[in-house]
């Protein structure tokens, strides 16, 4: 029976990056998915990450909770471990897209990310994107807007058949 | 090597349709996941009905869920429903959409469903759902409580075999 869920790509950094990128995305598969485990050179307990798809940021809706609070906003930026976090500590999260190649309708984005510390703060996340194009999606980066991820975070770019 | 996660069926509509269901699931594994893409005629809530054999339709239904419109975040429950629950959203954007079910098939058990919605308009949502039965649950009808699904939903149904 052929593999429904297939690795397409992988990196682990071997040194700090601004973003990761994922280029020629085969639209061979029926949705794709990218998990990872992440933290950047933020000096705070928390970073930011952009994703795009083929160079569009998404837009959306933001869910998110600390510990202390909850708060909603349609900023669907992720939240990814700082360098102020407890050491060694890393985030984790994953980015599901369904009928990622369809050129016929636009692509719902669902984003989970967790990011505790055992600190006082830490963060859980939940994103509702959307990429506003009938485009396959081709291309995949995600940025850490101030600092960089930092060595050892890492990101896992897998397909999903479904025959 | 036996395949761990196996696509058991897939709907994908080229026109409307009020409901989508999946019957005679297999009970040969472990935890099953129904994920994709969903496209509604009109801003709704998607409701499910379990069965093993025929829908309960019985007040055996309750939920606790988290969501994020946007500009507010709030928690809810709702129990002895008649129907269980996977999301809102208000607009006709695709939707992504996930429910996993463990342990789907014993007989000892009541059941939970996890649901991730992320409608980019409308509530991101993290719910569960409880079905208080301990039959096996071999089909699932989802419908939209206004309007229909339309043309673009794409929905597959994976089996995950824990051995």
């Amino acid at each position: 029976m052929a593999t429904t869920y297939e690795i397409i790509n992988k990196t682990t950094l071997g040194s700090d990056a601004a973003y990761i990128e994922f280029t020629s995305i085969p639209d061979t598969y029926k949705d794709v998915i990218l998990v990872g485990s992440t933290r950047t050179t933020k000096t705070s307990i928390n970073d930011e990450a952009e994703l795009k798809l083929n160079g569009t940021a998404i837009t959306g809706i933001r869910l998110f909770g600390t510990g202390a609070g909850v708060a909603c906003d349609t900023i669907p930026i992720m939240l990814p471990t700082g360098a102020n976090a407890t050491s060694n500590t890393f985030d984790n999260f994953t980015i599901y897209i369904p009928n990622y190649a369809s050129t016929t309708q636009y692509k719902s984005v669902s984003i989970d990310q967790t990011g505790e510390n055992n600190g006082t703060t830490a963060y859980a996340v939940f994103i509702a994107g959307l990429y506003s194009s009938n485009t396959a999606v081709s291309t995949i980066r995600l940025t850490s807007l101030t600092g960089s991820y930092v060595t050892n975070s890492s990101f896992y770019l897998y397909g999903i058949k479904n025959s | 090597m036996a395949a761990t996660y196996e696509p058991i069926a897939t709907t994908t509509l080229t026109g409307t349709q009020a409901n989508i269901e999946f019957t005679s699931i297999s009970g040969a594994y472990t935890d099953f996941i129904l994920t994709g893409t969903v496209v509604r005629t009109a801003g709704s809530d998607i409701e499910f009905v379990l069965g093993n054999g025929s829908y309960d339709t019985g007040s055996n239904y309750s939920l606790t869920y988290l969501y994020g419109t946007g500009s507010a975040a709030g928690s809810g429950r709702g129990i002895n429903a008649t129907k269980g629950n996977a999301g809102y959203a208000s607009s006709t954007n695709p939707m992504s959409l996930t429910i996993q079910a463990q342990n789907y098939s014993n007989t000892s058990t009541y059941k939970t469903l996890l649901v991730r919605n992320s409608p980019a308009s409308g509530d991101v949502s993290a719910i569960v759902n409880l079905w208080r039965s301990t039959s096996a649950i071999n089909q699932i009808k989802l419908t939209p409580n206004s309007g229909s699904f339309g043309a673009g939903t794409s929905l597959t149904l994976y089996g995950i075999k824990a051995a």
